[in-house]
């Protein structure tokens, strides 16, 4: 991995005597208790390490970690010796993985699911949301969210009433709203800003199916689509352009703008060389410059419509100029960095830039802007 | 399997193909036949996949579902978008006029006639600016109406300091339709920093515009040309539009239309065939076929090519834009004839020199005619559409995907419907239409634009500048 702008993983070696978990940290010993995360106090240099271990309070000495949070960031320690901060009020974005179930297999997917029941997560993130308090939007990630039925009702509930000021974005393959009465549900119970992210990758059903590596997967997302629309939850459509849907990419935008309802925002995002993407890179990958008709009829067809439309992970350099105005700095902090040769150019400051998992033969290089 | 779609045939045994939520395709008619006769699965597998991602194929039962699911989602967004309440509104200072126009689209009424009976009285506008700000949201948009508004600029200035007090300085625009033949430096001088744009007629050259729209004892011509002239070149090029009546006259002559944008620096046109209102039909000058017509305008179209193709400014026409808008940009309803339901009264809330409110420009011309009815929607200080059952008939009968002759046709998801030109021909808003005018013209333009578009890639390249400019 190259160096991020942020770093979020840290190794703490006296933390192998937490107990794994997520814990809200603090650099001064808080007045009152935490209701929701047990309390880890880090302690840099200069500070009083003194107070150790008082009740549910933990204790651990890291200038570095100390010196990266700020106080009420939250934390997981993996019980081996490591810390995460996977809440921070220093990041560009923050997201609480909820499950790694899902009931697509994405040939590029990031977080390749597992099927083992890991129910425990979704009441520790929104104790870990509820605890943080920020007011930026947290992203709610996974595998599959909505496989959780009913219990992700409840987890809006409360993460709703005790964390009024935070805004979701939940990212879905939305296949479980083609239960209209589920769509209804979850509009129901939407008060703070909630948007949903909901990837479609094809107009035609084969396509995307092959994709998301799940037959009719297509068919529940198309109808998932319109029932969430029309029950009036914010939507953003997210579109992977790859080697095997460049024929959709217009189609696509079409039968959005024709058919579905509730569109905040229609985000067409590059690949991200991590998880199984590494593994597919060479059958998936596709120059953007092979696209760029593609983008620019996409552009202006949702401009048309009136449709916010922007391009996600895209070095700007990357994309024609025409195009530069849709592209935004998309990338997570913590993921994100410039390559050695980025140093002199003038549209760095303007840039999204690259993942740091762009490398080797999944990186793509910086090219002069002509 | 097949979805439901409609169809119609275009030149050289090609069909356009569409569907409730707006797709459309241009296909062969062996593929056609061989999808009636044989099924889907017989038919080439680009195809296939092309009718697939427009929705005219389905390829499994779950497919079909969302299939049909799609399409009554698409069909609900096209419904609820031309629902939308968002009138331009129309006022009428005067009905007097200087011009004796020999087809004259609105009502007019002598110059020397009494002010009493054909002016809004000035103490009502208030209350016309007050209605203004009841139905409407910002941005306003408001249409100066005649006669000829400018023979009574005192009440156009007076209605704008009204609106410029009731609606925000900046939350409204005015666009005064006049024939410019008033148009001096007072009134330039106050349209210079306010936010007015001026809408006037221009039928061809000299000839043929003076011919129809006749100014006694003036030249109508000379007198717009002068208009457009000292708009453009005191108050900046997009401060002016025109519209072309196109009469017989200028049928046979449709060079004479560039020739006068050239003239006049005008680079859009709007032409539209003389219109079936007001005293059109009975002066007889309007009599041509929309055979006549669409011929016209293939001339024009070709000329406007040609005309880019030798190096000349890219000149557009607008009635083609707004139908080729209607078929390839999904959102698009900004123009009140083609919606469905109709734009009566949604898209526009007319406010009469008399102080009578009504649905349309249209309806108050009927009116006009017709005296025996009462096709108003209430009166300035008392708006209320509910108390006249016309309006509730006229809107719950402009739906064209249940009108008889609609809704088996191609068109029918971007166009729309006219009631009151209905009411005018065949004396209902519905009507036979084998026999509407309505139908023949949009449906003529439909087909004709599609099918060049579709055949002829220079025509194809202008028409996309048109819609993206």
């Amino acid at each position: 991995m190259r160096e991020a702008i942020r770093q979020d993983v840290f190794a703490v070696p006296e933390a192998n005597l937490v107990p794994a978990g997520c814990w809200v940290l603090r650099k001064t010993l808080p007045t009152t208790p935490d209701t929701w995360l047990n309390t880890l106090l880090v302690t840099g240099n200069g500070t009083d390490a003194s107070s150790s271990n008082a009740g549910d309070i933990c204790t651990i000495h890291s200038p570095e970690l100390f010196d990266s949070i700020e106080d009420g960031d939250v934390g997981l320690v993996n019980g081996r010796g490591s810390v995460r901060v996977i809440l921070s009020r220093r990041a560009n974005h923050n997201t609480v993985l909820v499950t790694e179930r899902c009931d697509n297999r994405c040939l590029f997917c990031s977080q390749p699911p597992k099927d083992r029941n890991d129910d425990e997560l979704l009441m520790q993130a929104a104790a870990a949301i509820i605890s943080f308090a920020g007011n930026d939007v947290i992203g709610v990630s996974g595998g599959e969210p909505l496989l959780y039925g009913d219990a992700f009702l409840r987890f809006l509930e409360i993460v709703q009433t005790h964390a009024p000021e935070t805004g979701l974005h939940v990212l879905s393959n939305g296949r479980a709203f083609a239960d209209r009465y589920f769509a209804r549900a979850v509009a129901e119970r939407l008060e703070s800003p909630v948007v949903f992210g909901i990837p479609l990758y094809a107009a035609l059903a084969e396509v995307h199916d092959t994709l998301v590596g799940a037959a009719g997967a297509h068919a529940d997302t198309v109808r998932g689509l319109i029932n969430a629309g029309n029950a009036g939850i914010p939507i953003e459509l997210r579109i992977i352009p790859t080697q095997k849907n460049l024929q959709e990419l217009v189609p696509l935008l079409e039968l959005a703008l024709r058919c579905f309802s509730g569109l905040q925002q229609v985000s067409v995002m590059n690949l991200e060389p991590t998880g199984w993407a590494r593994a597919n890179w060479g059958q998936l990958y596709c120059d953007p410059s092979l696209y760029a008709d593609q983008l620019t009829s996409m552009v202006r067809q949702a401009e048309a419509a009136g449709l916010p439309i922007a391009l996600f992970n895209y070095p700007l350099c990357h994309l024609p100029d025409t195009l530069h105005p849709w592209a935004v700095q998309s990338i997570s902090d913590w993921k994100n960095y410039y390559p050695d040769t980025c140093s002199g150019c003038t549209m760095r400051p303007e840039c999204g830039g690259f993942f740091s998992s762009s490398q080797g033969q999944f990186h793509q290089s910086p090219r002069i802007i002509s | 399997m097949m979805l439901p779609f409609n169809l119609e045939p275009l030149s050289d045994s090609r069909y356009f193909i569409s569907n409730l939520a707006g797709f459309h395709r241009v296909v062969a008619r062996e593929t056609l036949e061989l999808l009636a006769e044989q099924g889907d699965g017989v038919l080439d597998a680009g195809i296939k996949q092309d009718l697939a991602r427009g929705l005219f194929l389905a390829d499994s039962s779950a497919g079909e579902e969302a299939g049909v699911a799609a399409l009554a989602s698409g069909y609900a967004r096209r419904l609820t978008r031309d629902l939308a309440f968002r009138p331009t509104f129309m006022i009428v200072p005067t009905l007097r006029c200087d011009h004796t126009c020999r087809y004259c689209q609105v009502s007019r009424a002598a110059l020397g006639a009494a002010h009493s009976d054909y002016d809004l009285d000035a103490r009502r506008i208030p209350q016309v600016i007050d209605l203004i700000a009841r139905l409407g949201t910002a941005p306003y948009k408001l249409e100066i109406q005649g006669g000829e508004p400018l023979v009574r600029f005192d009440l156009v200035q007076a209605i704008y300091d009204e609106a410029e007090a009731r609606l925000g300085a900046t939350d409204f625009e005015v666009v005064i339709t006049t024939s410019l033949s008033l148009l001096d430096d007072t009134i330039l001088d106050w349209a210079r920093g306010r936010r007015v744009v001026f809408s006037t007629s221009v039928d061809g050259t000299e000839v043929v515009h003076n011919r129809n729209r006749i100014l006694p004892g003036d030249n109508a011509y000379q007198r717009v040309k002068r208009g457009i002239r000292a708009i453009q070149r005191q108050l900046g090029p997009d401060r002016v539009a025109a519209v072309t009546t196109v009469t017989k006259d200028l049928l046979a002559h449709p060079e004479a239309l560039i020739e006068a944008s050239q003239e006049l620096g005008l680079t859009e046109l709007f032409v539209r065939p003389v219109s079936p209102y007001g005293f059109a039909q009975k002066s007889g000058t309007g009599t041509y076929s929309f055979d006549d017509y669409m011929a016209f305008y293939d001339r024009l179209l070709s000329l406007i090519i040609a005309h880019e193709a030798a190096g000349g400014q890219l000149l557009s026409e607008y009635s083609g834009k707004i139908h080729l808008q209607r078929v390839f940009q999904p959102d698009f309803n900004g123009y009140a004839d083609l919606k469905s339901p109709s734009g009566f009264l949604l898209d526009c809330v007319l406010i009469n020199y008399d102080g009578k409110v009504f649905g349309s420009d249209e309806a108050r011309m009927l009116q006009r005619v017709n005296p025996e009815l009462d096709l108003s929607c209430g009166t300035v200080d008392h708006f209320d559409p509910a108390a006249n059952p016309v309006y509730h008939k006229i809107l719950k009968e402009s739906l064209n995907a249940v009108h008889p002759g609609c809704e088996q046709c191609a068109y029918q998801p971007f166009c729309g419907t006219d009631p009151c030109q209905g009411i005018s021909e065949q004396g209902e808003p519905v009507g036979d239409k084998s026999r509407s005018a309505f139908c023949q013209y949009h449906k003529r333009m439909f087909s004709y634009l599609i099918d060049r578009y579709y055949r002829d890639p220079e025509a194809r390249s202008v028409m996309e500048s048109w819609c993206h400019a």
